[in-house]
């Protein structure tokens, strides 16, 4: 998996790539996103486009990251989920949990709103 | 015709990614729809992420094993862990809302709603896990 990291504002903006299914890869994002979090980022999008599928590890990594930001006020909002993403956020509820957008434009612009 | 293919990992974490490499091979070769083949490798990939980490507690003298079967209509996948077993019925339920939000989990609850049919066959010497797709 390949992450690359825009910043938009006061939003930092993950592009993930390849497929989360636990492994040294599912650490490397759970180091990204708690980087940002020690570094006082508050507001993350993670852009799944290029993620054909993730399973439960890689939804471990991205509701802990949600809950770290939560407690400090922050929020990590997912934007252009894939077919088979989505499919596993509704089979776990998570989908009620997380706000997903279509495109990363709305996700930013969510957090000036 | 059936194929059937076996294959031993140590209890190491890149177990994972080294059993997705050769399911997603296999499911290719069998000319599965895209969906079916990523229903099966999410599947795999839980399964032995349970074996290597809650079955073998990542005990390095122990191994995983993969066993997968094709026939013209069916994909049956085996995972057995070398664990001590454990008590199905004290699996939480991820789905309630104390639980919603914990980070693990979730993953048999993905594989036996990917896929047609699961089995799990905890005991002393290990965990048995048998997952079926049907084409």
């Amino acid at each position: 998996m390949q992450i690359k990291h825009d910043v938009s504002g006061d939003v930092a903006v993950l592009h993930l790539q390849g497929k989360i299914m636990g492994g040294p890869d599912a650490t490397s994002l759970h180091e990204k996103l708690h980087e940002l979090i020690d570094n006082g980022t508050l507001s993350v999008v993670v852009d799944l486009q290029g993620v054909a599928w993730m399973n439960s590890s890689g939804l471990g990594i991205l509701i802990g990251g949600l809950s770290a930001l939560r407690k400090s006020g922050g929020d990590l909002r997912l934007a252009r989920v894939t077919d088979k993403i989505e499919e596993v956020l509704r089979i776990t509820k998570l989908d009620r949990v997380f706000d997903i957008y279509s495109n990363t434009e709305d996700a930013i612009a969510s957090y000036q709103s | 015709m059936k194929t059937v293919v076996e294959k031993r990992y140590r209890s190491r974490i890149d177990a994972v990614v080294r059993a997705e490499r050769l399911t997603d091979k296999i499911t290719k070769k069998m000319r599965l729809a895209e969906h079916e083949r990523m229903d099966i490798c999410i599947a795999v990939t839980e399964a032995i992420n349970n074996a290597v980490q809650h079955g073998n507690q990542m005990m390095a003298d122990k191994y995983v094993t993969l066993r997968i079967e094709c026939s013209d209509n069916t994909i049956r996948i085996t995972v057995c862990d070398e664990g001590e077993g454990f008590d199905l019925d004290a699996v939480a339920d991820p789905l309630t809302p104390e639980n919603l939000i914990k980070p693990n989990g979730r993953g048999l609850l993905i594989v036996k709603s990917l896929m047609d049919d699961v089995d799990v066959l905890p005991s002393t010497t290990g965990t048995e896990v048998v997952m079926v797709k049907k084409r």
